[in-house]
């Protein structure tokens, strides 16, 4: 082989190729085969509480604008087993996907309920929770940040209802201290922590300078936590979660093993892992619905709360 | 004066092999000579050596050594220390040493019966860009096993490169090895992620072998002298990868005086200086980014932008000890540092680096060599951040201490190989969030394992090794044996077959972020978890059809048991810290393929052609619903073809890379629920993925250019680069986002990096 035919083959190889330089395409072929059309179910029992509302809903095609789509139910129930403490949900009217029941039945602990739903085109949706036991956190406390011994304990919402956000115990200066939850742990999967900013006009109490105004905008006044172990029976609330002054509600959720399945493991519910490579990344992968016939959330959960009142650092 | 220098020995048997002149006759020949030799001549006197690089001082490993006397015509070959030892009937010989791009010695020596003489020479290299060398071939004096694949200093320095000559994204232009993005100089070999390479610097593992979250490779091109990739089936000698081995060797300091270079690139300034000292040489370089003042003067107006530099310095040092002894250190301490002001709250703060050092004594005993060595390896990675005052740290340690005893004897036709190693490690990885520890993990477990290699040559172009390597890991009391076995056999005066296969376990695993590195952390497997385990396996065939050419055809294929992966679905605050809380077990995996290289070796214009069809998939019960999936970097075709041509005093080199687009995983619906702990409802509902990775980005395709000047400066030799980064600027997709903060807002693709050039100045004193 002559060294003038190599020379011409590596020089013009390269060239021959210059013409594919743009690496644009149309965005719909970014999506795979549609889904759309999977039912979508969400209903959470909560310990304690009547029978929730649910919703079931279709997905859409992913590269369509996004519109609540819902299907014809012809029945749907929620039953403690075959016929046992049957309660029936009703579509309503004004809320496409939105279903209600009549029922006053309360939600127990540490029982299975089932839900089923049969459409009209003959396809059917279950689902199964067992409910957790009761959950009562034993104190809500400000701890001393490096001693971590309590520096107050919180009154409640049974001591004194609505009042809490008044009481001195329940007033803390943004940033110091540390919140936590103390309690004896039911035996659950893990926990879940939200917090809600209740006086929806409030200022910042954090000074952002890398943020822009409209991120600063954005910035959410409820917001809910990953999945938690509180093996040791307590939750902390980073202060990052705060970013307003006045009165927060603070809940703590014992949860079950379908919501912790996908709170674990869906990154839009705080799960998966510190994937690269944006939400089609490392991390973008299925999360764990345990519904058949569907996706969503089937799950149940014993929640406590407690209240108080964020001052700015003076 | 030469290691052996005044030795007296009892005969051994030589290490000659015949030149038989006609392929016919060959065979015949080997087959005789493979009985005849092991017999000594009578009266036989003995020629021995060493043969070295002038510039470097560097021993040139497997240097062919001819001997011509009166019609008669014997060669031996140099081992991988440069040292060749032979027998001679008494009389006038011509000896030839031979080495790549390096100028021919001749010497006529008079061989006196059972005298013994001693002929050391220091080849002078050839015009350092005029020759490309990547090879497998021994005639290339390189290591002769099946996808075992050696570039030199001079190949990786005449490359394009990122702003920085780097050893490890050379190897990415290589068959069967992959980058995954523009800014990762991770290595992806035959289906394997960078999490199954073993990467050693002198021998000593390096463990996140990278700066700049994986933009450059750790190794300075200034201080490396060859570096020698196993992609797959690799020898007895190496262990606990279920991939690949990089094997990176620094050069000793120059023979004849101090030189050294001082360079500038656009990123790093660098300084590398060696010379003799003693009984032996010295070797010192380090390379520091300098950008630190633009990024002080630009964080005045921004402050987010970040602090950051690295730097790494390398030493080298041997000398010899009596007349049969050679002590060696190697020392590599590397660092990087980031430091982001984001408010009076808030920072990100992170520093990770390696350290390794080893001391290795080698003691000639003859026809054998016995090593002792003792080594320390060290990374450590910590992260703090600050986020509207919580804290939020995380920290991983790895010590691996080592001591290694080899021996190896050459019987000429005949290499046994044996060692023994323990490696003893302590790892650490704490996490805390908001002044809660999240799981600490601390291990000190033990690694002792022997091995043992016998080498069968058969003539000069066919050999058959086979090996065998015995562990123990101290969690999970288990006893694991690994047989390797290799071969190359002629079929013709030009072709040979080449197959390998071996068995490989791994028990310490690198958990790893797909495109950037920063945040890599090891951790062992505890006794909750068998050892991942390979089976590995290559056939091939090579072509020579003259010394310029040469072809190879490799397939490979690979079956993987008892994978792990990192649970990215872990609870927060769990202080399960066992292996099986911490992985996902069990999983399953296969790789195969074939790889076409087509090289051209010598001339004015050298490089190469590879061709790679390949095939990869892993499985865990718990990803994709426990179907099989193809990772990211599965890719059916990958194409790279690399050429440099030399005019004058300038060189110019370019490489074109080709590859299928890399899997992702596509969004197939939009779907609504509410969020369960605050009820809240996202507006335009979240994207549900489709199958694992079942969708490809656009196929992959870049050419860099490099043209090098040489000149002359204070009258020393000099030269100035200029290199392209992505010539004709094609942003190549790098992940997809979907938006689903409007109704109709759909997916978004993230590019790749756009066309960067780069300059670079070296002088040499």
């Amino acid at each position: 082989m002559s060294s003038r035919f190599v020379r011409g083959i590596l020089a013009i190889l390269p060239a021959l190729l210059l013409p594919g330089c743009a690496a644009k395409r149309d965005a719909g072929e970014l999506f795979g085969p549609s889904e759309a059309g999977t039912l979508v179910l969400d209903a959470i029992l909560t310990v304690g509480r009547p029978m929730p509302d649910v919703y079931l809903m279709e997905a859409l095609d992913p590269s369509q604008p996004f519109v609540a789509n819902a299907p014809d139910v012809i029945s749907m129930e929620i039953n403690q087993g075959e016929g046992i403490n049957r309660v029936t949900y009703e579509s309503v009217v004004e809320v496409r996907g939105r279903f209600k029941t009549n029922s006053t039945a309360m939600i127990l602990p540490e029982t299975r309920y089932y839900f089923h739903a049969v459409l009209a085109d003959g396809r059917e949706i279950r689902a199964t929770t067992m409910t957790p036991p009761a959950f009562d956190v034993t104190r809500w406390v400000l701890l001393e940040e490096d001693a971590e011994t309590v520096r107050q304990t919180f009154r409640t919402y049974e001591q004194n209802g609505d009042f809490v956000y008044e009481q001195p115990e329940n007033q803390v200066t943004y940033a110091e201290g540390l919140l936590e939850a103390q309690f004896t742990r039911p035996d659950v999967p893990a926990f879940q922590v939200s917090i809600e900013s209740l006086d929806l006009d409030s200022d910042l109490v954090i000074d952002p300078d890398f943020l822009s105004d409209e991120q600063i905008a954005d910035l959410e006044r409820t917001q809910s936590s990953p999945a938690i172990a509180g093996d040791e029976g307590t939750l902390r609330l980073p202060w990052l979660a705060i970013y307003y002054e006045g009165r927060y509600r603070l809940r703590a959720y014992a949860i079950d093993q379908n919501w912790y399945d996908l709170v674990r493991t869906s990154p839009d519910f705080g799960g998966g892992g510190p994937g690269f490579g944006g939400s089609a990344g490392d991390s973008f992968e299925r999360p764990l619905f345990r519904v058949e016939g569907g996706i969503g959330l089937f799950g149940s959960a014993s929640v406590d709360s407690v209240g108080f009142y964020v001052h700015p650092r003076p | 004066m030469s290691l052996l220098e005044g030795r007296r020995r009892p005969p051994a048997p030589p290490a000659k092999l015949a030149l038989a002149g006609t392929g016919r006759a060959r065979g015949a020949v080997i087959a005789l000579l493979a009985a005849g030799s092991l017999v000594p001549p009578v009266f036989a006197g003995t020629l021995r050596g060493q043969v070295t690089d002038q510039a470097t001082g560097a021993p040139l490993p497997l240097a062919r050594v001819t001997f011509e006397s009166e019609g008669t015509l014997e060669e031996t070959r140099a081992n991988t220390d440069g040292y060749w030892r032979t027998e001679l009937d008494p009389g006038r010989w011509i000896v030839r040493i031979a080495f790549l791009e390096h100028t021919m010695s001749v010497d006529t020596v008079t061989v006196a019966a059972e005298g013994e003489q001693v002929l050391d020479r220091a080849l002078v290299p050839e015009s350092r860009m005029e020759t490309l060398e990547v090879t497998a071939d021994p005639w290339q004096g390189v290591d002769d096993r099946p996808s075992a694949v050696r570039l030199d200093a001079r190949a990786l320095r005449s490359l394009p490169a990122f702003g920085e000559v780097d050893p490890i994204r050379t190897l990415q232009y290589l068959p069967g090895v992959q980058a995954i993005s523009d800014i990762s100089s991770g290595l992806y070999i035959r289906g394997g992620g960078p999490d199954q390479n073993l990467i050693l610097l002198d021998g000593v593992p390096i463990y996140n072998p990278t700066h700049a979250f994986g933009l450059f490779s750790t190794f300075n091109a200034d201080v490396v002298r060859d570096v020698t990739l196993y992609k797959g089936a690799y020898p007895a000698a190496y262990s606990g990868r279920l991939g690949a081995v990089l094997d990176v060797t620094t050069a000793p300091g120059a023979d004849d005086g101090i030189h050294g270079t001082v360079g500038l690139s656009t990123i790093t300034g660098r300084l590398s200086v060696g010379g003799p000292t003693g009984r032996g040489h010295w070797h010192v370089a380090g390379r520091r980014t300098y950008l630190d003042p633009l990024l002080d003067q630009l964080r005045k107006s921004t402050p987010e932008i970040p602090a950051y530099y690295f730097y790494d310095l390398n030493g080298k040092f041997d000398s010899r000890i009596g007349e049969y002894g050679l002590l060696e250190w190697n020392g590599y301490l590397g660092r990087d540092d980031l430091h982001v002001d984001l408010d009076a709250d808030s920072f990100v703060d992170q520093r990770w680096g390696n350290r390794a050092t080893s001391l290795r004594y080698r003691h000639d005993l003859g026809d054998a060599t016995l090593a002792l060595t003792g080594s320390i390896s060290r990374y450590d990675g910590d992260t703090s951040v600050q986020i509207f005052t919580t804290p939020i740290s995380f920290g991983n340690d790895l010590e691996d201490r080592s001591v290694g005893l080899d021996w190896n004897r050459d019987m000429g036709n005949r290499i046994l190989r044996m060692g023994a190693q323990t490696s003893f490690y302590r790892f650490r990885l704490d996490q805390d969030f908001n002044g809660e520890s999240q799981g600490t993990v601390k291990e000190t477990p033990w690694d002792a394992s022997m091995f043992f290699e016998d080498e069968w040559r058969f003539g000069e172009r066919a050999n058959v090794r086979f090996g065998l390597r015995v562990r123990r890991f101290s969690e999970g009391d288990r006893i694991l044996w690994e047989p390797r076995g290799s071969g190359v056999w002629p079929l013709s005066e030009t072709t040979r077959i080449r197959a390998a296969t071996g068995l490989y376990h791994q028990y310490l695993q690198l958990v790893s972020t797909e495109g950037f590195s920063g945040g890599d952390f090891y951790l062992p497997l505890d006794e909750t978890t068998k050892p991942g385990r390979s089976w590995q396996n290559v056939l091939g065939m090579e072509w020579e059809p003259s010394r310029e050419w040469r072809f190879t055809l490799e397939g490979y294929g690979s079956v993987l048991r008892d994978l792990v992966r990192f649970d990215d679905n872990q609870t927060a605050g769990d202080t399960d810290t066992s292996t099986d809380s911490i992985f996902l077990t069990g999983g399953k995996g296969w790789s195969a393929g074939a790889e076409l290289f087509a090289e051209r070796r010598f001339g004015n214009v050298t490089g190469w052609i590879g061709y790679t069809l390949g095939w990869t998939r892993r499985e865990f019960a718990e990803v994709n619903g426990g179907k099989p999936y193809p990772p990211k970097y599965d890719r059916r075709h990958d194409f790279s073809a690399v050429a440099t041509w030399k005019r004058g005093v300038w060189t110019f080199s370019d490489t074109w890379t080709y590859g299928t687009g890399q899997a992702f995983t596509p969004a197939t619906a939009r779907y609504s629920i509410r969020d369960p702990a605050t009820g809240g409802v996202s507006e335009y509902g979240y994207v549900l993925p489709g199958e694992k990775n079942s969708a490809r980005l656009l196929p992959y395709h870049r050419m860099d250019v490099a043209a090098i000047r040489d000149f002359t400066a204070f009258g020393r030799p000099a030269k100035f680069m200029i290199q392209v980064f992505n010539l004709y600027s094609r942003r190549n997709e790098w992940f997809v986002q979907y938006d689903t903060s409007a109704s109709d807002a759909g997916a978004e693709v993230v590019q790749q990096l756009p066309v960067i050039p780069s300059l670079g100045v070296e002088f040499e004193f």
